[in-house]
């Protein structure tokens, strides 16, 4: 039977042993080394110890869209559709695991580039979670703050195999430090950061 | 190691930039070492908050001594890491941990050179992993701490499997180039 190694680089093209002691080498190194912490949203910014500027560049164009967005939320409301891009892009993907209640359970959220109304859209792919029996038995994504859950991201149920759910939260993620998903009655956390 | 990122600009440039007080490039080194310092600092501290602290206080030490940096004298990332371990280890001092949250730490039996090394390399290893393209990194994320099969791996992204193990692969070759130096 191949070992792990020889499965992962196995993609059908032929590879010398000199690369194929280099790839093994990264392999031993990386089996031996712990994964990074991921960044909670509150530390997404860098501090602002350093004179700031008022947006980061990126944010610089749809500024007028954004006092708009403002403006109309505090004049009674109405919607306003921000100039973005058909796809947005991918700002970070924060890999979840599952808890001793959910082990094997795993999730990746595709944190998506913030829209001009200051929304932060997200996918959220999700597998290993006990799938739904039904619309009652619903899995809620929080933020969490201080280790504790502060602000629902959103409700989904969950099906076999992969379950994929979009979502959007308009918070201010610096006032965040982590993600954790429940399942409906309960607080325990299922899935972390 | 390589001096030069995927964007085609150093790490000893941006702090050169910085120096100069340019909140483009402070942002920059900060998207690309916030990972390896909050590491770092989490190693150090054992605690997620006050690691986070700690953070903060590296990147704002990393603002105001940048101009110390000197390039003759070695890699951006060499200095970046002096710089946060300090900054990590003087923040411990004036934000003592609470005697009663002290965790009950098993005896450490490597010795302080050995640690410095081995937090060297584990620094260097999340700095590599940060340099990925992001296809790259998830793959080798989801495989070796995931501990995914490629097989669910391949359904979890929705990609066909040919392409993980395409994408692994290239991972760990392009990782192996970052690494250079450390895996000799």
């Amino acid at each position: 039977m191949k070992d792990r190694f020889e499965d992962l680089i196995d993609d059908g093209v032929a590879i010398d042993e000199e690369e194929r002691a280099r790839l093994r080498s990264v392999h031993d190194l990386l089996l031996q080394v712990e994964p990074p912490p991921e960044v909670g949203p509150a530390l997404r910014q860098p501090p602002q110890e350093a004179p700031a500027r008022l947006l980061p560049r990126r944010r610089r164009a749809p500024l007028a869209l954004v006092a708009a967005a403002i403006a109309l939320a505090v004049f009674g409301g109405g919607y306003l559709v921000g100039e973005r891009s058909a796809t947005p892009s991918v700002e970070r993907t924060i890999v979840m695991a599952g808890t001793a209640e959910a082990s094997g359970a795993t999730a990746a959220i595709e944190l998506l580039e913030e829209d001009a109304a200051g929304n932060w859209p997200m996918r959220v792919r999700l597998r290993g979670l006990e799938p739904s029996e039904g619309r009652e038995d619903f899995y809620e994504l929080w933020l969490t703050r201080e280790g504790e859950l502060a602000e629902s991201c959103g409700r989904f149920t969950v099906h076999e195999g992969v379950t994929e759910v979009t979502l959007s939260v308009p918070y201010r993620l610096r006032g965040f430090d982590g993600w954790v998903v429940t399942r409906s009655g309960s607080d325990e956390p299922l899935l972390t950061t | 190691m390589p001096v030069v990122t995927e964007n085609g600009v150093s790490d000893g440039e941006l702090l050169q930039r910085v120096a100069d007080r340019d909140r483009d490039a402070f942002d920059e080194l900060y998207r690309r070492y916030t990972r390896p310092v909050l590491g770092l600092a989490l190693r150090r501290l054992g605690d997620r908050g006050r690691a986070e602290d700690a953070l903060q206080d590296a990147f704002v030490a990393v603002w105001r001594s940048a101009s110390s940096y000197d390039p003759q004298r070695g890699a951006g990332a060499a200095w970046l890491y002096t710089v946060a371990r300090n900054a990590i280890v003087d923040g411990a001092r004036r934000r003592p941990e609470p005697p009663a949250e002290t965790p009950e730490t098993p005896a450490d039996e490597v010795g302080p050179a050995e640690r410095a090394e081995r937090s060297w390399l584990v620094w260097r290893v999340h700095r590599a992993i940060e340099e990925l393209p992001e296809p790259e990194r998830q793959v080798l994320e989801l495989a070796y701490w995931g501990e995914q099969s490629q097989s669910e791996i391949a359904e979890f992204l929705h990609i066909p499997l040919g392409t993980v193990k395409t994408r692994t692969r290239a991972g760990l070759a392009r990782l192996a180039g970052l690494l250079e130096e450390e895996l000799r």
